[in-house]
């Protein structure tokens, strides 16, 4: 999975950041922050704690409070997001992320999909507004399977960039 | 007594029911609308409706408290630190509704409430004043003033008799420079408050703040819990206590403390209160004012000498006699308290509100925290911002410093801005570990202060995992305030599980 973050709301610089769980140890990931790879637990979060709200990050560890800043929006989709809203492959729906009514923009996540012990996003494709979601967390699909139905809004304003 | 309203809210409400109950008795609490899920609305055993969250029109509205009592049942009534706590007509009403109040006379709080009187009674008392010189004259002023500045001695203050809040304030280090100070402060007087008469006053360079607890039964026994220093403070509000001074000795206490009982005599003073002090470098120490009510900081002082000063109140106001005397008191260990508060002390320590998303209160040998707050709890702009105190113990005033601060690090609190950081910054550096205190202190060594978190590259990579944690479920709140779990072990408490599980049985 990856993510795009700024390390401060004023900071112009985007940093990428790529997680792929370690599949021969469970709980493990490899994080590759532009040149720095890490490989962390899951249960660091015994000691840190995370929170995001829109895109405000606050993240705790050691005692310190991190601020740091999803720039996401700022992003096109990435070929490994397909922005195709049938399921790729078979799996299982582990997070739906967004309802219907909901506006999203081009590359928001809308749905996560867990298959042969990997994660999928689903990305939106275009903006536009959430009309059916046809799917449940939890839910076992097939490759191929409809599961977000998205109406193009063209009348809705991309937003730019949150100042944090 | 068999039965108390606690007319106050937050951590200081939590710590008053919970003292309540272990004396055996049933707790009513009050709640404005803003605080209809706080801890404290559900750790009673009835809770009532003040009305809207504004102070006025709820925890600050003696008839609708008093309404509360009749309705309840209650007979007893605490109200806890501010709100009505120094409100000589509230104790006097609840007496006479036939309510036990739970603190000093209406008459004590009455004169120990008024600026000058309480100085007048303090003085009478032997207790010593920030030495002062009064005229109602500028004339006179004019022309005695520089023989009255020489006798009190330089630096001297020039101050607006008036006033408060440093208008017309000045300080003045030499003769030369004392008329002209005289006159700008007058007219700066005149302008604030309509009335340019000025007094002068000792100036007090690098004073510590330090005061002295007090119990006192209804049978003429007192006692002192001896001395807290309180110096660290931002905008003249306290933010770390500590207990014993660094700067207090064995006969600086003593002094000190005969001073407190003598004023507390002074005014026949009965339950908890607190005496405070201006305490200059060279150890000469000043009235300022007394406190009427229980402490804030009160827990530092129950660590160091074993008693529950909030289970001695109830216990003074239901007629018993001190359990104890001044011989069996001591002070055993350090103790320190930290304020956490909604603020941010970036920006000039401005109060903040949101939701509590993420909270872990960490415990373990030496760590108290007295907490009014509870996950996904609204943090609101209507009372004082103070969320919880941070309290550690130690054998010595070093151990202690160590548990503070690691209780600073391991305190988790998500959602709301929050002073931690600030705390823990103050709590590690050099001058406080020195002891070298008083109560310029945050604006002489912390008045820049800004959260100096450089976000890493392996800051970064925690964030995504978080986030995927997040997305995936994982770090839902309980998850994190406990651990990640695996998927299917996320559902293991019984609170957690929507299979029909019930207590006693299944559905």
């Amino acid at each position: 999975m990856k993510f795009a973050y700024r390390r401060s709301a004023t900071d112009e610089q985007t940093v990428e950041v790529d997680i792929v769980p370690l599949p021969e140890r469970r709980g493990t990931y490899r994080v590759t922050v532009g040149e720095h790879v890490f490989e962390l637990d899951e249960r660091l979060f015994h000691r840190a704690a995370f929170l995001k709200q829109a895109d405000d990050i606050t993240l705790q560890f050691e005692g310190r409070e991190y601020r740091i800043f999803d720039a996401s929006q700022r992003r096109r989709a990435t070929p490994t997001h397909t922005g195709d809203l049938r399921a790729p492959m078979a799996g299982k729906i582990i997070c739906v992320l967004v309802q219907p009514g909901e506006h999203v923009k081009t590359g928001a996540t809308l749905l996560i999909l867990e298959a042969m012990k990997m994660e999928q996003q689903i990305t939106a494709p275009q903006d536009g507004v959430v009309t059916r979601v046809l799917c449940r967390e939890g839910d076992q699909v097939t490759a191929g399977t409809e599961l977000v139905v998205l109406e193009e809004d063209s009348a809705f304003p991309t937003r730019a960039a949150s100042p944090g | 007594m068999h039965k108390l309203l606690i007319a106050n809210r937050g951590e200081i409400a939590v710590r008053i029911i919970r003292a309540a109950h272990e004396l055996g008795l049933r707790a009513v609490a009050v709640y404005a609308e803003a605080d209809r899920d706080a801890p404290h609305t559900h750790l009673a055993d009835e809770a009532y409706l003040l009305g809207p969250p504004e102070p006025a029109q709820s925890y600050l509205d003696s008839a609708r408290l008093l309404d509360v009592a009749r309705r309840s049942g209650a007979d007893a009534v605490h109200p806890g630190y501010g709100f009505l706590a120094e409100n000589a007509a509230f104790a006097e009403d609840c007496r006479r509704a036939g309510l036990t109040y739970v603190g000093p006379s209406a008459e004590a709080i009455r004169q120990m409430g008024s600026k000058i009187l309480s100085k007048q009674i303090a003085e009478r008392a032997g207790v010593p004043m920030v030495p002062s010189y009064h005229t109602s004259d500028a004339a006179t002023l004019a022309q005695q003033g520089p023989e009255a500045a020489e006798r009190l001695g330089y630096p001297i203050l020039v101050k607006a008799s008036a006033g408060g809040g440093g208008k017309g304030m000045r300080l003045v280090e030499r003769p030369a420079d004392l008329l002209p100070a005289l006159e700008a402060g007058a007219r700066e007087a005149q302008q604030a408050f309509g009335d340019a008469t000025l007094m002068l006053e000792k100036y007090i360079p690098r004073p510590r703040h330090i005061e002295v607890q007090i119990l006192g039964d209804h049978f003429g026994n007192r006692v002192h819990l001896f001395e807290r220093e309180c110096s660290i403070q931002r905008r003249h509000q306290k933010i770390i206590e500590e207990t014993p001074s660094p700067a207090v000795d064995v006969a600086l206490r003593q002094v000190l403390t005969s001073a407190a009982l003598r004023l507390a005599a002074a005014v026949d003073y009965t339950n908890a209160g607190t005496v405070e002090f201006l305490v200059g470098p060279d150890g000469a120490f000043y009235f300022l004012e007394m406190n009427t009510r229980l402490q804030v900081e009160h827990p530092i002082t129950e660590l160091v000498t074993g008693i529950d000063i909030v289970h001695q109140q109830l216990r003074i106001a239901r007629g018993e006699l001190l359990a104890f005397t001044q011989e069996q008191l001591s002070q055993r260990g350090h103790a320190i308290e930290c304020r956490l508060y909604a603020e941010d002390p970036a920006h000039g320590f401005l109060p903040a509100t949101g939701r509590i998303r993420v909270l872990r209160e960490p415990t373990g040998p030496g760590r108290r925290i007295d907490s009014g707050i509870a996950l996904h709890q609204d943090v609101t702009p209507y009372y004082d911002p103070i969320l919880a105190k941070l309290i550690s113990y130690g054998a010595t005033r070093q151990e202690a410093l160590l548990r503070m601060q690691a209780l600073l690090r391991d305190y988790t609190i998500l959602g709301v801005t929050t002073n931690r950081q600030f705390l823990l910054d103050v709590i590690a550096s050099a001058g406080f570990a020195a002891g070298d205190t008083d109560t310029a202190f945050l604006n002489r060594h912390f008045v820049d202060w800004q959260p100096t978190a450089t976000v890493s590259d392996e800051i970064l990579a925690l964030a995504a995992l978080g986030e995927l944690l997040q997305r995936r479920g994982q770090l839902t709140s309980a998850l994190t305030a406990a651990a990640p779990a695996a998927p299917e072990a996320v559902l293991t408490t019984p609170w957690q599980r929507y299979d029909g599980w019930r207590i006693g049985g299944s559905v």
